[in-house]
């Protein structure tokens, strides 16, 4: 019976958060999607995955939500400066939360498996089952999330010049050196910020 | 209770897709992409409970939540970035690409 | 061992990149260096061939090497390493360089990894490894609004897609209890074969199978273009491994797969070089052309899985290859150009056919070098692109069922049909009074004309000893189908 309210709960609150028209509305619908779909989860017996999804799902990517479309909801420049440093940090210090409950697991269980060896074979904990039986995963996922935060640093930080970029744009210089005058067209409207950005290449 | 939840992700899969193809707005495709996730989510995991295996299941549905997260918070970068560069985040009126 | 090593060597190296590049400006030299190390564990994998497989076991999951992870690994790392030396004058100027080689770098393990995958979800993971790390790679002119658009589609789209992916998983373990990817037994069941249909959904939409493409044009277009090399080469071959893996586990229903396979064929082909007909973009042309010649290998790996016979499967590996190779080729020569047109027009409009015009009076090597590709491409004798097509079709024919045969005539119809737009390119670059872009141009560097130097190479000494290859090609499809 409770699951079935809980089901059509999760259900409900997805419709709507398709239907809102306002965003914030919509963000908070997917939490309470993901907050019944937690409570289903806890009702399988799936504990951790239900702890995980309420903190993570409902949480953090709310959270999430809310700062962009504030960010992108308002026209101001400043937007720019607040997220590049909140975002990375938010996503760092939420899975590393996540790894952090898991691992402490990871670790009372493995002094249990050093006392009983072998009898947990077949029952295993969701721990062992995790950081063990599915070690690879956990490993190819840290690899998944340095890629994230490459993603979000390559999209939003400011760009201004690293020593990379300036020895890189020196260079450049120098193989342009020889070319004639370059003619100035006028920057077309949709692409005015030239990744060649024109003051490396003005005369 | 497994049916009720196996039809729990199948409605949420369908609310996800009409979702894709009926919103115009970036930020809300990403919260629907999110539903679709959740769907998966819950899939796993009563997978691994009709199989005995609940543990795996739960195993991978937090490195899908993970792994998830990372691409939602890609999307919203991706969103926000292109909001500030063409000042709209509605996908029908970004053509640029058309043809 | 010597696995763990490639497998790890680029992932660990990424970081280090990025460090490097942050630190001290060196990320390029760095990322060329972790890619030309990569070699060294591939080399002793490939050479120690006759002893036990090499494979890695952590826990439950194993990462095994075979002939298709050899495949893919030999199209990743080479084309890889090639586009790396490309981007070294290309990127030079860019912002966010040191991202650029650290993702590019992590993309290239991320797709060993999955190829070596034998866990139905560690494959996902690895895929999804794979489609996070190309996203800023495809987005990465992030200041104009069309590249970020590209960016969002495919994100979307291989999203949506790898959900698909996922519930297949979970159908596939409620009904098996198990996430091996050995084969199972023949017999199936409608859950397992709705899960197959997913996988195929979900993996086509990376492998752009025909309704799903729909990202690549812009992905491909909008990329930088030693990227469009890569997403072409390699990228969307590693959607279609992946779909051809999870394919073998459900080996029972192999003739709705073949069958299947064959349909995505035939739209692929035709629509494919349709849409190529009517571009006027040169990276679009080249884009949708990859549609056409991913129809090529559906046909090969269809009859395939239709027959169960190893011919099909090998024709399309060897195509895999080349196309790999005159994609790669295609898409850094037009990137030279792009680059040279954009110094001239200083914004970021798409280079088009006409731009093209005369370019071989100033760049001889690099029009070349397109020239051997695009007509690689087209199927002309004696490129390697036409010796991988008629392996395909010669297999296909010996199938003796009318319905391939139709498609058989169909694809060489479409082949000979496809230099219609293959051959204006070399004309365009061949006409007597250059562009003015090209006109004051100046020379090159050698970082961007060897990488196009030795892909020429390979395209004709492929072309004229198909056999160097021959043993790869088949090892990876006897992975397939033992």
């Amino acid at each position: 019976m409770w699951s079935i309210l809980l089901s059509l709960l999760a259900l409900i609150c997805g419709i709507q958060a398709i239907r809102a028209k306002q965003l914030l509305a919509a963000a908070l619908w997917l939490a309470g999607v993901s907050a019944a779909v937690a409570t289903l989860l806890y009702s399988l017996g799936a504990y951790e995955v239900a702890v995980i999804e309420l903190s993570v799902g409902a949480g953090l990517v709310t959270v999430l939500f809310v700062f962009a479309i504030a960010i992108a909801g308002e026209e101001a420049m400043s937007a720019r400066l607040i997220l590049p440093r909140l975002l990375p940090l938010l996503l760092v210090l939420g899975l590393l939360a996540v790894l952090a409950v898991g691992g402490r697991q990871a670790g009372v269980n493995s002094e249990m498996l050093a006392v009983s060896r072998g009898q947990l074979a077949t029952d295993q904990d969701f721990a062992t089952t995790h950081w063990q039986e599915r070690g690879l995963d956990a490993l190819v996922q840290i690899g998944l999330i340095f890629a994230g935060v490459m993603g979000v640093l390559g999209l939003l930080t400011e760009q201004a010049g690293f020593v990379g970029a300036k020895r890189n744009s020196e260079e450049l210089g120098r193989n342009q050196e020889n070319s004639p005058q370059l003619p100035q067209v006028p920057p077309v409207p949709l692409s005015s910020h030239s990744s060649l950005s024109s003051h490396e290449f003005s005369p | 209770m497994i049916l009720t939840l196996s039809l729990t992700v199948v409605g949420l899969i369908l609310i996800g897709l009409y979702g894709l193809l009926a919103v115009r707005n970036l930020f809300k495709l990403i919260i629907t992409l999110q539903i679709l996730v959740k769907g998966a989510v819950l899939a796993l995991v009563i997978a691994g409970e009709t199989s005995g295996r609940l543990q795996l299941g739960q195993s991978l549905a937090v490195t899908v939540i993970v792994a998830d997260t990372v691409v939602a918070v890609i999307a919203l970068a991706l969103a926000v970035q292109l909001k500030q560069q063409s000042g709209t985040v509605d996908v029908g009126r970004l053509d640029t690409l058309k043809g | 061992m010597t696995l763990l090593t490639l497998i790890w060597l680029p992932l660990l190296a990424a970081p280090l990149i990025y460090l490097a590049g942050r630190l001290a400006g060196r990320a390029r030299e760095m990322a060329l260096l972790a890619l030309l190390a990569a070699w060294v564990p591939f080399g002793l994998l490939v050479t120690a061939r006759g002893n036990a497989a090499a494979s890695f076991t952590y826990g439950a999951i194993t990462l095994q090497w075979d002939g298709l992870a050899l495949l893919l690994t030999l199209t990743a790392l080479g084309l890889g390493t090639t586009v790396t030396l490309y981007s070294f004058w290309q990127m030079a100027a860019e912002p966010g360089e040191e991202k650029y080689y650290a993702m590019l770098t992590a993309l290239i393990g991320t797709m060993i990894g999955l190829g070596c995958a034998r866990d139905l979800f560690n494959l996902w993971l690895w895929f999804e490894a794979m489609a996070v790390t190309s996203y800023l790679l495809v987005a990465f002119y992030r200041e104009q609004p069309a590249s970020l658009e590209a960016g969002v589609k495919y994100l979307l789209q291989s999203a949506a897609g790898s959900v698909l992916v996922l519930l297949g998983i979970a159908l596939v373990l409620a009904e098996t209890g198990s996430l091996d990817l050995a084969p199972l037994p023949p017999e199936s069941s409608f859950l397992l074969r709705l899960a197959g249909g997913l996988f195929f959904i979900g993996f086509g939409v990376k492998a752009a199978l025909v309704p799903l493409h729909t990202w690549l044009p812009d992905a491909h277009a909008q990329a930088p273009s030693g990227i469009s090399a890569m997403l072409s080469g390699v990228v969307i071959m590693a959607g279609l491994i992946a779909l051809l893996r999870v394919l073998t586990l459900l080996a029972g229903d192999g003739p709705i797969w073949g069958w299947l396979l064959l349909g995505f064929a035939a739209a692929n082909i035709t629509l494919g070089n349709l849409l190529a007909l009517r571009q006027t973009q040169v990276k679009r042309l080249l884009a949708f052309s990859s549609l056409a010649h991913m129809g090529y290998m559906l046909l090969g790996l269809g009859v395939a899985f239709l027959l169960g016979s190893r011919a099909g499967a090998e024709g399309s590996f060897f195509h895999l290859l080349s196309h790999a190779l005159l994609k790669g080729a295609a898409f850094l020569a037009v990137g030279a150009f792009l680059t040279i047109f954009h110094t001239f027009t200083q914004d970021h409009r798409p280079l088009l056919i006409s731009d093209l015009a005369g370019a071989s009076h100033r760049f001889p090597l690099v029009a070349l070098v397109l020239s051997v590709a695009v007509l690689g491409l087209g199927g002309l004798p004696p490129l390697v692109g036409f010796m991988s097509k008629w392996q395909i079709l010669t297999a296909s024919f010996a199938s003796q069922n009318g319905w391939i045969i139709a498609l058989v005539l169909l694809a060489a119809l479409n082949s000979v049909l496809s230099l219609a737009y293959y051959t204006p390119l070399v004309n365009t670059m061949y006409r007597h009074k250059p562009a003015a872009a090209f006109a004051q141009a100046t020379a090159l560097p050698i970082s961007m004309t060897l990488p196009l130097a030795l892909l020429a190479l390979a395209i004709l000494l492929l072309g004229f000893w198909p056999g160097l290859v021959q043993g790869i090609v088949n090892n990876a499809a006897g992975a397939l189908f033992p």
